[in-house]
């Protein structure tokens, strides 16, 4: 009887949250064409008044669209995160480090180095490896974005100390998160500044915990002021 | 002499998003008769019955009242005399195609909405470029 009770609950759940994420995922689609709408108006406003546009009116219309960009941003970010479920599920076994080599080699900043270590050379996890290389992209973004140092540095540590369980350390030499801050950063649209001074809306680790939640791992991080950031990761991966 | 001309229905519910079609076409200087039906229903009606010149080329969105894209196309496949038409769809999302796909209603192209109207015009000079190809010869 227990039992039955327990399965009827768990049925619902499913359905509440399904229920939730096709509502986020049409919501924010249906979204998008006003916000493209006011896009276009202010390009044609623009274009139809000519060369003669005062200085403070154009601001104006370029604020108008920095903003409309903006918003298009957040709404993609929503989808995402209402997506996290659903997409991405495939599992295989994989070299986790060679995912870490790949994103070091995507990085063609010059002012950011990305140095790796570890110790689970040539090993295969069996794992969601697409989710795995979101993750990690998203804290080297995150590392990248907060960082007032001219040479930025990121160190990624990736641990294999059991089974099922594979423990990656990502820390940077960036401004740090102050106290206050620490249990804000994995909400969505969550910024340590203001989105005018960073070109982020504030939806990658919310993304990276939503993900990590979701796989049945966890995120801790280390911060203070000036000392940089780290996140530690379990990730659940098996050899077998 | 007389001059084929390549008709082109658009299918859309959104004052915009057919303001957005008749500016790039401006911009792209494509003269072709641009014809409009603000849903599927609509859209059906004036060709089944003749109200417009037989288009070569639809222009199609998704999102529609009354009668959304993919019923429409599913309609239009199953009428022969419309099953020639080229359809190109109107997107606002990549995960749109993938719906049509499953469908399997044979589309010429897809249109992605972007935010940028500079991106739209680009996407409708790949358009044009493509219907230029396909263009019937001038008879004399
Ligand atoms: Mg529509």
């Amino acid at each position: 009887m227990q039992s039955n009770t327990e399965a009827f609950y768990q049925e619902q759940l499913k359905r509440v949250t399904n229920e939730f994420e096709d509502f986020v995922y049409i919501v924010s689609h249906d979204l998008k064409a006003p916000i493209r709408a006011i896009n276009n108006l202010s390009v044609w406003i623009e274009e139809d008044l000519g060369d003669n546009i005062p200085e403070d009116v154009k601001d104006n219309l370029r604020l108008l669209r920095d903003r409309t960009e903006r918003m298009e941003k957040m709404m993609n970010a929503i989808l995402q995160l209402s997506r996290v479920g659903r997409y991405d599920l495939d599992i295989k076994p994989v070299d986790l480090g060679q995912i870490l080599d790949e994103i070091k080699a995507a990085n063609t900043a010059e002012h950011v180095s990305i140095h790796i270590h570890q110790d689970a050379h040539n090993q295969l996890f069996n794992t969601y490896f697409k989710k795995f290389k979101t993750v990690i992209e998203e804290l080297v973004k995150n590392a990248v974005i907060h960082n007032d140092k001219e040479a930025v540095e990121i160190t990624i540590t990736l641990h294999y100390p059991e089974n099922n369980l594979a423990e990656i350390l990502v820390s940077d030499n960036g401004s740090g998160i102050s106290a206050q801050a620490l249990d804000k950063v994995f909400d969505i649209f969550y910024t340590g500044k203001s989105k005018d001074r960073h070109n982020t809306v504030g939806a990658g680790l919310a993304i990276s915990k939503k993900i990590i939640d979701f796989i049945g791992g966890s995120i801790t991080l280390e911060s203070s002021e000036n000392s940089g950031t780290k996140f530690l990761i379990k990730w659940p991966a098996s050899t077998n | 002499m007389i001059q084929k001309v390549l008709n082109v229905l658009l299918v859309e519910d959104d004052e915009v998003d057919i303001m957005n079609v008749q500016r790039a076409f401006k911009k792209n200087n494509i003269t072709n008769p641009l014809f409009i039906a603000r849903n599927g229903l609509e859209a059906l009606e004036m060709l089944q019955n003749g109200k417009v010149p037989m288009p070569q080329i639809i222009i199609l969105d998704i999102n529609m009242p009354k009668m959304n894209g993919i019923e429409f196309l599913k309609e239009l496949r199953n009428d022969a005399n419309l099953k020639h038409i080229s359809v190109f769809v109107m997107t606002t999302s990549n995960e749109d195609s993938d719906k049509i796909n499953a469908y399997n209603l044979n589309i010429a192209g897809y249109i992605l909405k972007p935010l940028s109207f500079e991106k739209f015009i680009t996407s409708v000079a790949t358009l044009n470029s493509y219907w230029q190809l396909c263009e019937p010869p001038t008879t004399t």
